[in-house]
């Protein structure tokens, strides 16, 4: 496994009050795979893939669990030494917002320059002549036209989804095995959209990295994903393979969840909402966290939180449901 | 070409609707000689809005479904063509006029907490249309603590401001309001934007049975297909300003006529895939800049099935089955 | 809990619903009810914080002295004594004597009255004709009367305030009336342009464009949705034209076209400590005190409502 998180949890310190907001996660993300993390607001996912990335914000702090990555524990290692060797050559990140890696007063070309010009160490100094080809290469690679002319463009000059190209073309430059998309597509239009998800799919297929993807948009991660978790209040309620999950949902949240989205099945009918909301992050209830939302709690739901559990190969739940909803 | 009337009350006509954005039209950048550039964000549209009907308008960045909506509100100048409220204009110079439109039709906007004044509190935002258009036998309170009522808003809450209130109650909030005068009209600009997804299931919800119980009619502008097949009938496809393919709803998700129209479907994700038979079709390139469009068809540049004629000829916007309309030389 | 007053009569009693308990009800205030527990929300706010506080308390205690002078002062700031003058600060003579050997800490007292007089009217009037005419210009961007009122602004502000101040009193004659007109006049662009320039980017605000969408008119939008919304840099400007003000109006008397002596203003006891400094120096040391005092007050009590008046640090009672 490249990626096993074991009962990571995460906490945030702010003021005198500290709220867990990941509580006991655990799942794998294997080499070449495309695992996919669902979930609505507030329920963690976003937080999960900055621990991983040990990118938390100072408010927040992995109080138990292991990240392993390669077999090492992210979790342990200093910021210096994930700054050095993990962040940037073995795990890269790509965010919602196209802005947020480029510098506006700089040309493309000047910052692909200088990404690469980071990566290098002192064996293997490229000349900028050579940075430049590598550059026109990796933004070729995502499909960007023209590059030869638009590689001197400002930022500004480029729409959102070439800016995203941007961002992927600098994740793969170093190479990473483990790519860590946080909504890569979501500011972006539906068919573009379409075009990066189809890129990011190919680069699996071609550079044999994986992707942890984060998302809250179930229909992308169907189709782009090969494995999916959903979470809920900063726990994994479920998780297995896209056909089993989105096939056959144990869990009573994943069901609703699926039975809220529209489309064809949903066309005249009313959309199944689920009532009530989702508890805030520090007043979590007795039991188990969706209990006073489920349609088929009882009495031991309110009393014991339940642990996740394979109730089928590789598919498991933490319900107390012997098979499912 | 119209659409088949099956009898049915238009309420809401648009004609030859332009809405023209300039750039560079300042005196400095006249004194520079810059060269005046112009956004045709809205370019000879045609729609019809049937009574009690849902006509859901689809399209990406650049398409004009937000200008469409702002337009028929005065938040923009028109650049030419008419809209008709009940079969009475409601332009007049590219401007609107004042016959009351806005007391019988209401705009909610995109994000549930912008389109709220930070600093009046939840009972003064859904009261406040009662004060522009007063009515001496309404009681207000009254009437706020039923709508409040009808969006399932706790009474209690009406005290607070809007950063009190979670995105979902928010939205409700600006629901309420847009009912307060009983409207006939609502144009609804992406509802559900910002929304988890259980909330938006909600807030569809909730917004088809305030369609029902009231009898609204709605302009339902959403870049999000899946919403658009569940809550319209029928459906307006914009490129760049233009309208490439009408018709209901389930018309044109059955038999789609336009490549874009094809290519649109084909691009949103539905949990399960959208039926073997489709297959993914991801258009290449860019949307091209409003300011400096594409001869002849706008779509030609990433038309899967693009032909030579398609750069010189621009497409009318015709009927191939009927009550279907779409613009292109080679319909599929 | 609803926040809003009970006795009023304009409150209504409507059934509790939105799924909780069905045999709740709840008061619903009418709009005069609201307006009032929206000002006790505001000064509220501004209690709640340590700056409004200290504000509220030092202006408020300004005020009072400046209302309550009969009492508070311990003499005639007009009586003097020559066989007093210039007596350093004594118990007899807390802030000592004038060069006339009047009281100092009574003319301080009586003199708060004209300065907070023309402190007060001064902002008062600059703020309500400049935020109006600033957000009328911002509402009507691009067109005549935008240009009219920015043409307005400039040549006004292209004059020296103190020398406009000058002109128009000597016009109109020297009084402590005149001398509000005047000040107003040359301060009013200033409130005006940071008013227009913050209803610039306002008007593309979301819930500014609902609004327009609605039907809501000029008037209504200016006043209920645009002003509240730009009153944060209009405090923080306030606070400082305050004091300026009460400076400019020392320079005004002592030009003898403010209040005309014996009449006692903390600016004109500034200029008039400032000739004896080396003879008696409490003469300025006191009043300028005392307007450090004023200055801080006035400063802080801008930052307190401005906290106060932002929804975001208010919470509605629950």
């Amino acid at each position: 496994m490249l990626l096993e998180v074991n009962n990571l949890s995460v906490e945030y310190n702010i003021g005198k009050m500290s709220i867990p907001v990941l509580d006991n996660v655990s799942f794998a993300v294997g080499a070449g795979e495309i695992v996919g993390i669902a979930g609505e607001s507030g329920c963690g996912k976003s937080t999960l893939g900055l621990a991983v990335a040990r990118l938390l914000p100072e408010t927040g702090a992995i109080t138990n669990g292991q990240v392993l990555f390669k077999n090492r524990d992210l979790a342990k290692l200093s910021d210096r030494e994930m700054d050095k060797e993990i962040r940037g050559n073995e795990i890269t990140m790509v965010f919602q917002n196209p802005e947020s890696a480029l510098n506006p007063v700089f040309r493309i070309e000047t910052q692909l320059n200088d990404f690469l010009k980071f990566q290098e160490t002192d064996g293997n100094r490229r000349t900028k002549q050579e940075r430049r080809r590598e550059s026109i290469r990796l933004l070729t690679e995502t499909d960007i036209a023209d590059v030869e002319a638009r590689i001197s463009n400002y930022p500004f000059e480029f729409s959102g989804g070439m800016k995203q190209r941007v961002m992927i073309a600098m994740a793969l430059s170093s190479g990473a095995s483990l790519l860590i998309a946080d909504e890569p597509t979501t500011a972006l239009d539906v068919t573009i959209a379409a075009q990066i998800n189809q890129l990011l799919a190919k680069l699996v297929s071609t550079h044999g990295c994986s992707i942890l993807y984060v998302s809250h948009d179930l229909g992308l991660l169907s189709e782009i994903c090969d494995r999916i978790v959903i979470m809920y209040a900063g726990k994994i309620v479920e998780s297995g393979t896209v056909e089993q999950v989105f096939g056959d949902p144990i869990h009573p949240y994943t069901k609703a969840l699926i039975a809220a989205v529209p489309g064809e099945q949903s066309v005249g009918n009313r959309l199944s909402d689920i009532p009530g909301q989702v508890p805030p992050l520090n007043k979590r209830p007795v039991g188990c966290n969706f209990a006073p939302r489920c349609p088929f709690a009882f009495s031991e739901c309110l009393e014991r939180d339940p642990d996740f559990e394979l109730k089928k190969k590789s598919h498991g739940a933490a319900c107390f449901l012997e098979k499912g909803a | 070409m119209k659409m088949v009337d099956k009898g049915g009350e238009k309420l809401l006509e648009i004609k030859d609707l332009s809405v023209r954005f300039h750039l560079n039209s300042g005196l400095i950048a006249h004194a520079l000689g810059q060269d005046l550039k112009t956004v045709h964000a809205v370019d000879n549209v045609n729609l019809t809005i049937m009574k009690g009907r849902t006509l859901g308008l689809v399209g990406e960045s650049g398409s004009g479904k937000s200008t469409i909506g702002n337009a028929i509100f005065g938040l923009v100048d028109v650049h030419s063509g008419s809209i008709k409220f009940n079969d009475k204009e409601i332009l007049s110079k590219g401007k609107m006029t004042d016959t009351g439109f806005k007391s019988k039709a209401h705009f909610i906007f995109q994000n549930p907490f912008s389109c709220l004044n930070p600093r009046m509190t939840a009972w003064e935002i859904i009261a406040e249309p009662m004060i522009v258009y007063p009515d001496a036998d309404r009681n207000i309170a009254r009437r706020v603590a039923e709508l409040m009522d009808a969006v399932k808003l706790p009474i209690s809450s009406a005290m607070k401001f809007p950063h009190e209130f979670s995105g979902g109650q928010a939205r409700r909030i600006g629901l309420a309001r847009a009912l307060a005068l009983n409207p006939s009209f609502i144009v609804a600009d992406e509802p559900t934007s910002g929304l988890d997804i259980s909330t938006s299931a909600t807030i569809l919800n909730l917004m088809r049975d305030m369609q029902e119980e009231f009898g609204l009619t709605y302009l339902w502008i959403s870049h999000n297909l899946d919403q658009v097949q569940h809550m319209s009938d029928d459906m307006a496809v914009l490129y760049l300003g233009q309208v490439i393919e009408f018709g209901k709803t389930a018309d044109i998700l059955a038999n789609m006529q336009h490549p874009y129209t094809e290519a649109l479907v084909s691009a949103v994700p539905t949990i399960g895939g959208r039926g073997s038979s489709k297959k993914k079709i991801i258009l290449q390139g860019e949307i091209p800049s409003p300011i400096n469009r594409p001869t002849g068809c706008y779509f030609r540049t990433r038309c899967p099935y693009v032909q030579t004629n398609c750069a010189t000829d621009e497409p009318e916007l015709g009927s191939k089955s009927l009550g279907q309309l779409v613009r292109c030389h080679y319909p599929l | 809990m609803v926040n809003g007053q009970r006795k009023n009569s304009d409150t209504t009693m409507v059934p509790e619903t939105g799924g909780q308990d069905k045999a709740a009800v709840v008061h619903m205030p009418g709009p005069l009810a609201q307006q009032w527990g929206k000002g006790r929300a505001v000064m509220a706010g501004v209690w709640s914080s340590p700056e409004g506080r200290l504000g509220l308390c030092i202006v408020m205690f300004f005020i009072g002295v400046a209302i309550f002078a009969n009492f508070v002062a311990p003499y005639d700031p007009y009586e003097q004594s020559i066989r007093d003058r210039f007596a350093a600060p004594s118990w007899a003579h807390p802030f000592g004597t004038d060069y006339l050997g009047r009281d100092i800490l009574s003319r301080m007292v009586y003199g708060s009255r004209t300065s907070m007089y023309v402190a007060f009217g001064t902002n008062i009037l600059s703020v309500a004709v400049g935020v109006f005419l600033g957000m009328l210009a911002g509402r009507n961007k691009g067109n005549a009367i935008d240009y009219s009122i920015i043409l307005m602004f400039d040549m006004i502000r292209s004059f020296p305030q103190i020398l406009l101040a000058l002109a128009i009193v000597a016009v109109l004659g020297p009084s402590l009336t005149n001398v509000v007109l005047a000040l107003s006049f040359t301060l009013f662009p200033f409130y005006g342009r940071i008013a227009r320039t913050q209803t610039l980017s306002l008007m593309e605000a979301p819930f500014i464009k609902a609004g327009q969408a609605m039907g809501v008119g000029t008037m209504r939008l200016m006043g209920r949705h645009i002003a509240p919304n730009i009153m944060a840099p209009i405090l923080v400007a306030w606070g400082m034209e305050m004091t300026n003000m009460i400076i400019y109006e020392a320079g005004l008397s002592f030009l003898g076209l403010g209040i005309a002596p014996p009449g006692a203003s903390w600016g004109n006891m500034l200029r008039k400590g400032l000739d004896s400094i080396y003879v008696a120096p409490w003469m300025i040391i006191f009043p300028s005190l005392v307007l450090f005092v004023g200055m801080l007050g006035f400063t802080l009590l801008s930052t307190g409502l401005r906290i106060g008046l932002d929804p975001h640090e208010r919470r509605s009672e629950d």
